[in-house]
């Protein structure tokens, strides 16, 4: 026990602070609690089963794997968590599911990745919920439990009514920067350019290019570049690109409602005015932004904006936890701000559109695999319901940190004290020495508590965007992220490029 | 006299320039090997923002930076005490070491077959051999996935799952173990087993007594070959090995979780894989290199 | 006793001494084959076993479209998968880089490992350069290419730093850039990236198979090459090189089908990226196969990709290396 709850520490980042910091805090809830007497017989009845539950590496799943004992104790269901790379759990997952051997009783089911492609291999979580010899937790499962319309996210897909899948775990993304830098270089800005280095959430994404501009032209010692942008081939290309992209004019590539997606999409926009202009943006941002953000992910992003190479980023919520640790980032001890991802710009819009703060996300899901047998499926029912209970989420999110979905946990009064790092509860830990003379010795408990404001701000329409669930999602964030990789790196103009994208997109989707 | 003289100086001259430009050849060679496993090593050994510290580009003088550290040892320990790696190890051994000898031995007989039988359709026989390894593994994952099942392979056990990854490895390695010592079976002289035959040795018996030893040399470099191609291997043990038998290099690729990379355990890990290394290079020398000096046997 | 001098020669001619019914048995299952076919048997029902069905499954599924979703079945789509193939620009990008790829890699290695080994072989201390160049083998695939993400990263990066340090760069990132390296025609910075990681960790097994390959030369060949008068030059191309052959083919061959086997470094390094410059034709298949799950469309690159290493195999075997008997 002892072991795997500090190698999940480990996982998040938080080892180093735990193991100084003492004890960690007890929950107060006991899990069990859940099994009202009367209800105990139905969480107990597969008791002796074995399932197993293939996941993303994320946070919270780190942190309900140390919490499981709770579940085995609940239901006497015997649970292996595996945790692998979303891009290995897709292919574990697809081989499965085509393969119709349904060994992972439950899956993993990021919205677009998975959710969108093999969401027919999923089992509708309405017959659990109907099924009365199947327990119940407080509040349910409804669609208002759960922030914003996470469940239509997780779970709805194109016109069928089924669900798929819980909320099981939110990346929102944020914006993360660091405010002693701007401070510090608040006095050059303003004599470059009569501004105030200052971020706000109605700073726009023009601004934000003004930033890295000056940064990266200053070569100031303690900070090189403005931004770490996240360029990668696949998913986290297209998601970066989709922030600016979205934010300018809300620009979508098809018209779709964009929380249930579409089989067939029709022709898509690109090549129209303003994904042209865009594209061009976009290639001018990456001119200035960190040199490796067309091949860093999420991760690499972090690592230069951890290092002290840029003094911004955008960047999912669970970062944080990250960002935080004195031990591996020069952003912790109070330096980083979290706020808004940037406005759309009146001047980078074609006629009219409208500008917001494009947030987007991956919202995992958890599914039961259709292929699975009918005793492993309930049993897996079981552990979908407990890993996104109330209780759980609250209990993960304050020993080890995770990203709840459940609106009540954000309810939790100190759970909103964590949104504001003057009122957070704080940790003690050995001091850390940053710089000379620099030290930190506490951090904030729930660090990824911090980005919930922005978050909480960012999920409502306009702006934020989820799309686009097609069927051929990970074939089309190929098309994407590579053309666009093409036009920054001077190998096709931006027009060219968003010609291209149409050409083969509508190809792909045989309009 | 004096002419002589001058000539043998201008070819002395000559050959020391030759053995200077070898001494630089071999030294450039040597620091393209071990600069990337020095940063490797030192990496290992600190702590990740001072892994992070480089000087700024020209600064020659900086690059001292690389050895001005204070050293942990934290990146191996919690290899062992939180990510469990002993076991990974354990199965990466047993993985790679029998699927090695399995195909070895197999190999051999087949290699030996090979180079001595007049089979009809030989030719085909042995391209169709390696061609058996030619086929690109994500093509034929998904029926190589159905064939695990099938066998009961991939059921969440730790040696079945073991099982399966001797089987797999066995495989790959078996056309490269067959072609590498085939050409050792065929250096060896005829008349040597027809000699044993005559004194009156079975054909077994003449392999075993008398082509097996002169042989050697090539078995145990086929053996550390296969050892390390299925020693290397990812892709089968990310998808065969399941969580049951995860091989150390699975192992260090999970390091690189979704929020952060964990520079410094899979650096220690690389480390920790590179010293095997130094007893293999030590039968390395003794079999494959001076073993093979076969001249005696060798027409 | 037995008339063994006779039956070791002539196996399938049962002796007197053989009455019992299963030995009879014995010797008349051990006479369908020559005894050289029988030792062979083991390895050739292995590799059937586990290859003859795959094989038949990626022809077969080239010639459909399978079914996505439960309840649907795959569909015939004849030879859609291999047309399709004509103006698919990942496709055609990914065999050229392929044909970069293997030329690259294999031409360095090759010439690199085969020098190495020549300048090594006698020396002093050889023991000692053995051991130290031939590490980087075991370091696994995947983990050398964690090892030079770090090393290429411009944050924290010494192989960016050095490079960049001695003027051997222009560009300000390696992974992340897709412009050609020193001529136009090149391939990019990070394409060039992956060779080299590659180059490190597989010169090694060139090096060595090829010192191994020349402990064997005979001395009596390179005696009577010497009485000759012949150079160094001159004694490498007559008595060394005929006598390495064999094994040189043998590492090359192998380096050939791992070249298109396996993805490891590029699946840590690049991901394909950046602008597709490093998306061979086997990553190009993964992200098919694994990304997208089209698996006829999938088997449909698998089968070119075998076809063709099977004709380089040929090539190499039968052209290049003229091996009698291969």
């Amino acid at each position: 026990m002892d072991v795997t709850r500090r190698e999940v520490l480990k996982k998040i980042g938080l080892g180093g602070l735990v193991l100084v910091g003492g004890h960690i805090v007890k929950s107060p809830l006991s899990l069990t609690q859940l099994a009202h007497a009367s209800d105990d017989k139905k969480w107990k009845q597969f008791a002796g089963s074995k399932i197993v539950f293939m996941s993303e590496d994320t946070p919270p799943t780190a942190a309900i794997k140390s919490k499981i004992q709770s579940f085995k104790d609940l239901t006497g269901i015997d649970i292996e968590i595996i945790e692998e790379h979303l891009d290995i759990v897709a292919e574990k997952v697809g081989i499965d599911v085509r393969g119709r051997r349904g060994a992972y009783a439950a899956y993993y089911s990021q919205d677009k990745p998975i959710g969108a492609v093999f969401y027919k291999h999923a089992e509708d979580l309405r017959k659990f919920e109907k099924d009365p010899s199947l327990p119940k937790v407080p509040n349910g499962t409804g669609s208002d439990v759960w922030l914003n319309r996470f469940l239509d996210i997780t779970g709805r897909f194109y016109d069928d009514p089924k669900i798929a899948a819980y909320p099981y775990d939110n990346a929102v993304a944020v914006m993360m920067y660091r405010k002693d830098l701007f401070e510090k270089y608040s006095p050059n800005f303003e004599t470059e350019t009569g501004k105030p280095l200052v971020y706000t959430s109605k700073t726009t994404w023009k601004d934000v290019l003004e930033i890295c501009k000056f940064f990266k032209n200053a070569k100031f010692p303690d900070v090189k570049y403005g931004i770490a942008l996240q360029g990668r081939e696949g998913w986290g290309g297209q998601l970066d690109y989709q922030r600016v992209s979205y934010a300018n004019g809300m620009w979508l590539e098809w018209d779709f409602d964009d929380y249930f997606g579409a089989v067939n999409p029709g022709p898509c926009k690109w090549g129209d005015e303003q994904s042209i202009m865009t594209m061009g943006n976009y290639k001018e941002l990456m001119k200035y932004a960190h040199p490796d953000s067309l091949t860093n992910d999420w991760s690499g992003a972090n690592t230069a904006y951890v290092t002290g190479l840029a003094a911004m980023q955008p960047q999912y919520g669970e970062f944080a936890a990250v960002v935080e640790d004195p031990k591996q980032s020069k952003a912790a001890g109070g330096r980083t701000v979290y706020d808004l991802c940037p406005k759309g710009d009146p001047s980078w819009i074609v006629k009219g559109g409208k500008a917001v703060n494009g947030t987007n996300c991956g919202i995992g899901g958890i599914a039961i695999n259709h292929w699975a047998k009918p005793e492993m499926q309930k049993a897996a029912y079981l552990f979908a319901l407990w890993s996104t209970s109330h209780d759980t989420q609250y209990m993960v999110l304050k020993d080890v940190g995770g990203t709840p979905t459940r609106k009540s946990v954000f309810d939790m009064p100190d759970v909103k004290k964590a949104f504001v790092r003057e009122t957070a509860p704080m940790k003690k830990i050995k001091p850390v020495e940053m710089e000379k003379g620099v030290m930190v010795d506490k951090v904030p408990l729930m660090p990824n508590a911090l980005t919930y404001g922005p978050i909480l701000k960012g999920i409502w329409k306009p702006d934020f965007v989820v799309g686009p669930k097609v069927p051929k999602f990970n074939e089309y964030i190929q098309i994407q992220t590579s053309e666009i990789h093409k036009c920054v790196a001077d190998l096709k103009s931006p027009k060219e490029a968003c010609l291209s994208i149409k050409k083969k997109t509508d190809r792909l989707f045989r309009v | 006299m004096a002419r002589t003289e001058l000539v043998s100086k201008a070819a002395k001259r000559k050959r020391a320039f030759w053995r200077t430009l070898m001494y630089i050849a071999i030294a450039a060679f040597f620091l393209w090997t071990t600069l990337p496993l020095l940063i490797m090593a030192l990496s290992s050994i600190k702590e990740l923002r001072d892994a992070f510290q480089i000087p700024e580009v020209g600064d020659w003088a900086g690059a001292l930076k690389m050895i001005q550290f204070s050293p942990t040892f934290h990146h191996y320990t919690d290899l062992f005490t939180k990510e469990h790696f002993e076991h990974y190890i354990l199965n990466s051994v047993i993985a790679s070491g029998s699927a090695s000898i399995s195909a070895v031995s197999l190999g051999s007989l087949a290699a030996y077959g090979l180079a001595r039988g007049k089979i009809p359709g030989e030719q085909h026989l042995s391209f169709w051999i390696l061609s058996t390894r030619m086929a690109p593994v994500v093509a034929v994952m998904v029926p190589l996935y159905s064939i695990f099942t099938g066998l009961g392979l991939l059921e969440p056990s730790r040696w079945r799952n073991l099982l399966g990854l001797i089987l797999a490895y066995t495989t790959f390695d078996l056309p490269f173990a067959v072609w590498f010592m085939r050409s050792f079976f065929e250096d060896i002289p005829v008349e040597l087993e027809e000699a044993a035959k005559v004194d009156g040795c079975s054909n077994l018996k003449a392999f075993r007594k008398i082509i097996l030893p002169l042989a050697m040399p090539g078995i145990v470099a086929a053996l550390i070959l296969c050892l390390i191609f299925s020693w290397n291997d990812f892709i089968f043990a990310s998808i065969f090995g399941q969580q049951a038998a995860k091989t150390l290099p699975v192992a260090t690729s999970e390091l690189h979780s979704t929020v952060s990379i964990e520079w410094g355990g899979i650096l220690a890990s690389g480390t920790l894989l590179v010293v095997p290394m130094l007893f293999l290079g030590l039968l390395v020398k003794k079999y494959l290199v001076q073993g093979m000096t076969m001249g005696a046997v060798r027409q | 006793m037995v008339d063994s001098k006779e039956k070791a020669i002539n196996p399938q001619i049962p002796t007197l001494q053989e009455e019992g019914v299963a030995q009879r048995l014995f010797s008349r299952i051990k006479g369908l084959l020559p005894f050289h076919l029988w030792i062979m048997l083991p390895t050739i029902i292995v590799l059937a076993a586990i290859t003859i069905y795959p094989f038949v499954w990626m022809v077969v599924m080239s010639f459909k479209e399978t079914a996505m979703n439960p309840g649907e079945s795959d569909v015939w789509v004849g030879l859609y998968n291999y047309t399709r193939l004509l103006d698919d620009e990942p496709f055609i990008n990914g065999v050229k880089l392929l044909l970069w790829y293997f030329l690259l890699c294999l031409s360095i290695e090759m010439l690199l490992g085969t020098s190495v080994a020549l300048l090594i072989n006698n020396i002093k201390f050889e023991n000692f350069f053995i051991i130290i160049f031939i590490m980087p083998m075991m370091v696994a695939p995947i983990i050398v290419g964690y090892l030079f993400r770090f090393l290429y990263n411009v944050s924290f990066g010494w192989g960016f730093w050095l490079l960049k340090s001695l003027g051997l760069m222009s560009g300000e990132t390696i992974l992340a850039n897709a412009k050609p390296w020193l001529f136009s025609f090149f391939p990019s910075t990070a394409f060039m990236a992956v060779v080299a990681a590659d180059v490190w960790e597989w010169t090694p097994l060139i090096f060595l198979i090829v010192l191994a390959g020349l402990k064997a030369v005979p001395q009596d060949q390179l005696e009577a090459a010497r009485v000759d008068g012949a150079g160094p030059v001159r004694t490498f191309l007559e008595v060394t090189l005929p006598n390495i052959k064999s094994v040189l083919l043998i590492a090359l061959v192998v380096r050939l089908m791992d070249n298109v086997r396996y993805i490891d470094l590029i699946y840590v390094l690049t991901k394909g990226g950046p602008a597709d410059t490093t998306k061979i034709l086997p990553f190009y298949l993964y992200n098919v196969s694994f990304r997208y799950f089209e698996f006829g469309r999938g088997a449909a690159i698998g089968f070119i990709l075998l076809l063709f290493t099977i004709f380089m195999g040929l090539f190499f075997v039968n052209v290049v290396f003229k091996k009698k008997g291969v």
